[in-house]
């Protein structure tokens, strides 16, 4: 799990240590045990609204656009850790736009 | 009578039936108090009806778009990761009824000591490829789609619409762990600032 906890590290550390919002995320995975097949949603809805729920137990949701922004920002920003997603999606994102 | 409408969205509502009002004054024409073959012929008019929505081209807003044009999904809902072969979902909805659509998948793979690689989960990248329109079409309406796809991903980080990370992980981890590694590598940080 260090891996995973690696990508948000970054965004972790943009946020500020002490963030309530970082804590509230953090809080969010505590006492989960991730086997294969288990799924983590993070899915930021308008204002900022950040839900994680761990193979569907939702964690209180967490209000904070940064929060939101930077979670994505790993995934499609300059370095992302997955970039066939990134690519994916700027491919599909183009389609939407009649590109 | 049963009604089927058409929301503004790519939904279709479904009303059990039109005299709800009705039946709050008369407790008699509750639903409650319906027969089953009542029940029974609103599940034929469904089924006659969906068919037909099909036939005259009713489709979903998205329905033209390849958000995974590699992968054949095994259902409506759900498309297998070709390299993992775990489930990733096409859709994700929120609490407040907007939905994301699957617009971008692939695995995140860990290199271990520097040789043996390691797949950790499958990604799925969803967002409400509507708003998405509805958002940026203007914008970027004269740029060629070579440089618009990269664009495109730096609006999509910041932009505020329903969006979703979905992690399916393909081996197994405490969630003690994530905690732990968080604070592993913040705490170096922290002290690095604030020393």
């Amino acid at each position: 799990m260090r891996e995973v906890a690696s990508h948000y590290s970054q965004i972790l550390l943009q946020l500020g240590r002490a963030s309530p919002a970082l804590e509230a995320f953090k809080d969010a995975f505590k006492g989960a045990k991730l086997s294969r097949g288990s799924v983590v949603n993070l899915c930021c809805s308008k204002g900022g609204c950040l839900s994680v729920s761990v193979d569907g137990r939702a964690a209180k949701p967490i209000l904070s656009a940064p929060l939101c922004s930077a979670l994505f920002d790993v995934y499609l920003g300059k370095d992302p850790v997955v970039p066939e997603a990134k690519a994916a999606f700027g491919a599909a994102l183009a389609a939407v736009l009649g590109k | 009578m049963a009604a089927i409408q058409r929301c503004t969205g790519p939904y279709v509502c479904f009303w059990p039936y039109e005299g709800t009002r009705q039946a709050k004054s008369d407790p008699r024409k509750s639903v409650a108090s319906r027969p089953i073959g009542y029940f029974l012929s609103l599940m034929q008019q469904i089924a006659a009806v969906l068919p037909l929505q099909r036939r005259r081209g009713v489709r979903s807003p998205f329905a033209a778009l390849s958000w995974s044009p590699s992968v054949a999904p095994p259902s409506p809902k759900v498309v297998t990761e070709p390299k993992t072969g775990l489930p990733l979902q096409t859709e994700h909805c929120s609490s407040r009824g907007a939905c994301a659509q699957l617009a971008g998948q692939g695995v995140r793979v860990k290199r271990i000591a520097g040789l043996a690689q390691v797949q950790v989960y499958s990604l799925g990248i969803l967002i409400d490829g509507q708003a998405v329109r509805k958002a940026l079409a203007a914008k970027y309406q004269t740029r060629s789609a070579a440089s618009l796809a990269s664009a495109l991903c730096a609006e999509a980080i910041s932009l505020d619409v329903e969006k979703t990370l979905q992690l399916v992980f393909a081996r197994t981890v405490g969630g003690d762990a994530v905690s732990g590694a968080l604070a592993e590598r913040l705490e170096p940080q922290a002290r690095a600032c604030c020393a």
